[in-house]
């Protein structure tokens, strides 16, 4: 059987070959062994250096706005095309975008991957002691090779924070299935974290977010990989009104994390790229998913990471229950 | 920095005896940016304004603060003081020192102290206030009156008399409302279709008045003095421009039908007008007891018509206007017998309700104006009468005052008993509520005159024994369980708004109470306008009302669309949404969003460099906004901003604030 890598290729090579496609998103070996970062390719040679495995890798949706915002704009041929890798929490970063008008369903093309979680050898590396050398991945167990023992880990010890919180594991709709639905088990919805934080005094909830808000370096890097906040101008880069201090101030880093965590509400899509891509480990998850939480027991929406044409926060309607 | 002016109103003793003024205005000279402080007794006395209109002339102010009452009151007469002096008006706020400071604490050191805060933070919105311009808006005159009873008449007529076209919508095929089916009115005892019908006669033949029955408002769109509405006028199969009115058809139809006219009382034809002085006098086929229609056949009215104006083919129509203001006259219906089970659910023929009892005593009802009752054609000998059924009653979701039905009841007992002389007319009640010109002497008249009984108390229980209706009751005020054995009993249900008013409100963008009712813009200084510009209400559509109160609130609405129409365009608030095109990102996440539909795409195209950019951005139209803010704060990177309420302005207050 084909792996999933020999499957892309095959594909890529065909929508280049057909001029199907101007650029192809996807990832490529990072300057670690394990790390995957993205890569881009205008044509099938600078295709074949991609990879497809279970390694922790960046969230990819965002590019497109780079790649695809002027053909939404019209300022290039409309026919132009972008293939990306899509899995499922991409795929609800792409349906974001293309709900807020910023990028064209026509003009991408969906290379879909069935997911069940991807690996953070942050973790393996922990439980084996030491950095591995080698890992391996087979259906159900990471092997981690170290210096002189091996470790077998149950796949569900070493998987990504994020993935814990999956709501979708592969694309809903694609244009390329890359292979067969895997075996996913459907995650329960775990907001035992956040009912635990719910539970705090006012006090210890405000010293615990002190306590994480503190680390905040204000590098933007989780509003910078977040698909929510798409705009055009940010309202933290905008000088005038100055929504920010620019110093780095606790107070500053509890507005500007409580202001974006309302940007996404409702529009969030419970990807956890925010988290991930946190250089200090703030747990960004917590705060959004407070949110989605809340808009589902208010609203009465299923999920709230869905995104939908009309936003449960961002309609009008004459017998709304709350007067006003 | 601009040169700003703060003015201390004492408002008397309202504001300076809890707020320390003189120490206020002293304070805010030393603040940064403030020119001129001064406190003054009455700054909205004319003195007062001219005190303000010097200052900013001699000063060169370039903003002022006016630190007094809520900006409700006096707004408006500062910034057009302002603008006398040849200040933008648009560069003068209020800071609400009196319903927000002075009247809601007590210490007056710590008033004194959130009243300087606040003052603060206006001259620091006042900082960042610009010059603002109002814009003209073209203006359709021509209105829309919904509703064809007494309120929609008398605005129809009043309208039509300034000289402006109406069009008057009515979804019943004749034009009269609940007031054609009253028999006589409180508290002169005259007949209703006597004061009525002059009316309705005048309607119909004024050259101003486009009269659409048997239609309905299905869409609105647009704004202020440019709406487009599209009615849907109902299929009457008759060709009325044809019709002579002869109603040969409505006495050869041969299938008789229960008439919603006569609330049950009284059956009508399968074709037929509602009641002989309807206007139009056409008549209208009910579709759905009509032989043809059910079977194919019969065709007697079209053998019988002299002008062949029958038409089984007719279908309904979308026709559609545009207008410049709307006058909702939608009026009422009574709560369901059904609804109230202690009263027998409707189960008894006879309990009737109140409009009920109008048709069988109105001269041209089923009975010809003598009171029978329903189940068998007998006289009463004996009538209960329930106030308040449904109404003040919270388990019947009904807690308000249905405010007609004390009179209405009275009148009742009163038209029995000049008819029974003999009989017994009771009447259970909770207060009588009889406010209003020759009221109490009318409720006074039907006790001690015409003898009727009125038992303080409530109804527990209507049911019917060795089949004779039975009305348990108690009498509060001699604590006495009470038996009545009541040939008929009239329950005065509680007015309800139409069965349609809330879609139609939805269609008009008006916002309803919980009980259906239209809101006003404000309960007292503004009683006949919606929240929604151009939309005005009249008569029970808004709450429930007697007839001539009814009857000066539609002639209050006229007045406003009178007003509205003697200009030749209109002036919009500039302070309304606008859009940094810049900033846009296109999501329209703002167009959803919007109560008042101002929200659009639209495709500008940029420069930005050495290209010219397409992209879509949000437009606002300054006609439909109302400047509500919603999509200021759903924006997020605030390219969203409400003139006059900026997010520059308001994060400047913010900031003094919260030093």
């Amino acid at each position: 059987m084909m792996t999933m890598t020999e499957k892309m290729r095959e594909q890529v090579k065909e929508l280049f070959v057909n001029n199907e496609i101007k650029l192809f998103i996807g990832f490529e070996k990072g300057f670690t062994k394990f790390s995957r970062i993205p890569a881009f390719a205008e044509n099938y040679d600078e295709a074949k250096k991609m990879i497809i495995d279970e390694f922790e890798t960046p969230f990819l949706a965002k590019y497109l706005i780079r790649e695809l915002e002027e053909v939404a704009a019209g300022i290039v041929e409309k026919s132009e095309r972008v293939a990306i890798l899509t899995r499922g929490c991409d795929y609800l970063g792409i349906r974001r975008l293309i709900v807020d008008n910023i990028i064209l369903r026509e003009n991408i093309v969906i290379v879909g991957i069935p997911c069940d979680g991807l690996i953070d050898v942050k973790k393996a590396n922990k439980l084996l002691g030491e950095e591995a050398r080698e890992i391996t991945i087979d259906e159900e167990n990471v092997i981690a090779k170290g210096k002189t023992e091996n470790k077998i880990i149950s796949k569900a010890e070493v998987v990504l924070d994020r993935c814990r919180q999956c709501i979708m594991c592969e694309p809903k709709e694609s244009d390329i299935m890359l292979a067969e639905k895997t075996a996913n088990v459907k995650k329960n919805k775990d907001y035992s974290k956040i009912e635990e934080i719910e539970k705090m005094s006012a006090k210890e909830r405000y010293e615990f977010w002190s306590r994480q808000f503190e680390r905040c370096i204000r590098c933007f890097a989780c509003r910078d990989a977040c698909t929510a906040c798409n705009c055009r101008k940010c309202i933290f880069d905008i000088t005038e009104p100055e929504m920010l201090e620019k110093t780095v101030a606790t107070s500053e880093q509890f507005m500007f994390h409580f202001i974006r965590a309302f940007h996404v509400a409702g529009r969030c899509s419970a990807c956890g790229e925010c988290e991930r891509v946190c250089p200090v480990d703030i747990p960004l998850g917590l705060l959004n998913g407070k949110l989605r939480k809340d808009i589902e027991f208010l609203f009465n929406v299923e999920e709230a990471g869905i995104p939908s044409e009309i936003e449960p926060l961002g309609e009008f309607k004459l017998d709304d229950p709350d007067e006003w | 920095m601009k040169k700003i002016g703060v003015f201390v109103c004492w408002c008397g003793l309202n504001i300076s005896s809890t707020v320390d003024v003189g120490k206020a205005s002293e304070e805010l000279k030393n603040y940064p940016g403030v020119f001129y402080a001064d406190d003054y007794k009455y700054l909205c006395s004319d003195p007062g304004q001219e005190l303000i209109k010097k200052t900013i002339i001699d000063n060169k102010l370039e903003g002022i603060v006016v630190a007094a009452c809520s900006p409700n009151m006096h707004e408006s007469t500062f910034r057009a003081a302002a603008e006398a002096a040849g200040l933008n008006p648009y560069r003068v706020e209020i800071t609400n020192i009196r319903e927000q400071t002075s009247w809601v604490h007590s210490n007056k050191e710590d008033a004194t102290i959130k009243a300087i805060q606040l003052i603060k933070a206006t001259v620091e919105k006042v900082k960042k206030s610009e010059d603002l311009f109002p814009q003209q808006i073209p203006l359709t005159k021509k209105v829309l009156v919904i509703g064809g009873g007494i309120s929609g008449m008398t605005v129809a007529l009043e309208v039509a008399e300034a000289g402006y076209p109406v069009i008057l919508v009515e979804k019943e095929p004749q034009i009269g409302g609940n007031m054609a089916k009253l028999s006589e009115t409180f508290p002169t005892l005259d007949c209703a279709s006597c004061i009525l019908t002059p009316k309705t006669a005048e309607v119909g033949r004024h050259s101003n008045i486009t009269l659409m029955t048997n239609s309905e408002v299905v869409e609105s769109s647009g704004y202020f003095g440019n709406f487009t509405v599209k009615i849907k006028r109902k299929p009457t199969f008759v060709d009325w421009e044809k019709c002579i009115g002869c109603m040969l058809c409505q006495e050869k139809c041969p299938k008789k039908t229960n008439s919603d006219f006569e609330h049950g009382m009284g059956k009508r034809k399968a074709i037929s007008v509602a009641f002989p002085q309807a206007i139009p006098y056409r008549p209208i086929i009910n579709e759905k007891e009509c032989i043809y229609f059910k079977t194919g056949k019969c065709k007697m009215c079209v053998k019988v018509c002299p002008v062949d104006c029958i038409e089984f083919e007719q279908l309904e129509n979308i026709v559609e206007e545009n207008i410049g203001a709307i006058v909702v006259a939608s009026g009422y219906e009574l709560l369901p017998k059904e609804k109230l089970s202690e009263y027998g659910q409707g189960k008894y023929a006879d309990v009737i309700d109140g409009m009920q009892f109008e048709r069988i005593a109105s001269a041209s009802g089923p009975t010809e104006g003598v009171i029978r009752r329903p189940s068998d054609g007998k006289i009463p000998q004996s009538i209960v009468f329930i106030q308040c059924a449904g109404s003040r009653d919270n388990q019947k979701d009904r807690p308000y005052c249905s405010k007609i039905c004390c009179m209405y009841t009275a009148k009742h007992a009163m038209l029995y008993k000049h008819q029974v002389h003999d009989g017994t007319a009771t009447v259970f009640y909770m207060d009588i509520r009889a406010g209003g010109k020759g009221y109490e002497e009318f409720v006074q008249r039907a006790i001690e005159d015409d003898h009727v009984l009125y038992l303080r108390g409530r109804v527990a229980r209507v049911y019917e024994e060795d089949g004779k209706l039975v009305v348990l009751g108690v009498d509060t005020l001699s604590s006495e369980q009470v038996r009545i054995e009541a040939d008929l009993v009239v329950l005065a249900t509680a007015v309800i708004p139409s069965e349609k008013a809330k879609v139609l409100g939805q269609t008009l963008k008006v916002g309803t109470d919980a009980y259906g009712f239209f809101n006003e813009a404000h309960p007292k200084l503004r009683p006949v306008e919606s929240m929604t510009k151009g939309v005005f209400l009249a008569g029970c559509a808004q709450a429930p009302r007697d007839i001539p109160e009814t009857v000066s609130q539609a002639t209050g609405a006229a007045a406003k669309v009178i007003t509205m129409f003697s200009k030749n365009h209109l002036v919009s608030d500039p302070q309304v949404a606008k859009v940094n095109e810049k900033i846009c990102v296109g999501c329209l996440q703002c167009e959803p969003i919007c109560p008042y539909k101002a929200i659009e795409p639209e495709t500008i195209e940029v420069r930005i460099g050495h290209t010219v950019e397409k992209r879509q951005v949000a437009t606002i139209n300054k006609g439909l906004c109302q400047g509500c803010g919603a999509c200021s704060v759903a924006c997020r990177s605030g390219a969203m901003n409400l003139s006059g309420f900026s997010n520059e302005q308001i994060l400047e207050e913010l900031k003094a604030l919260c030093l």
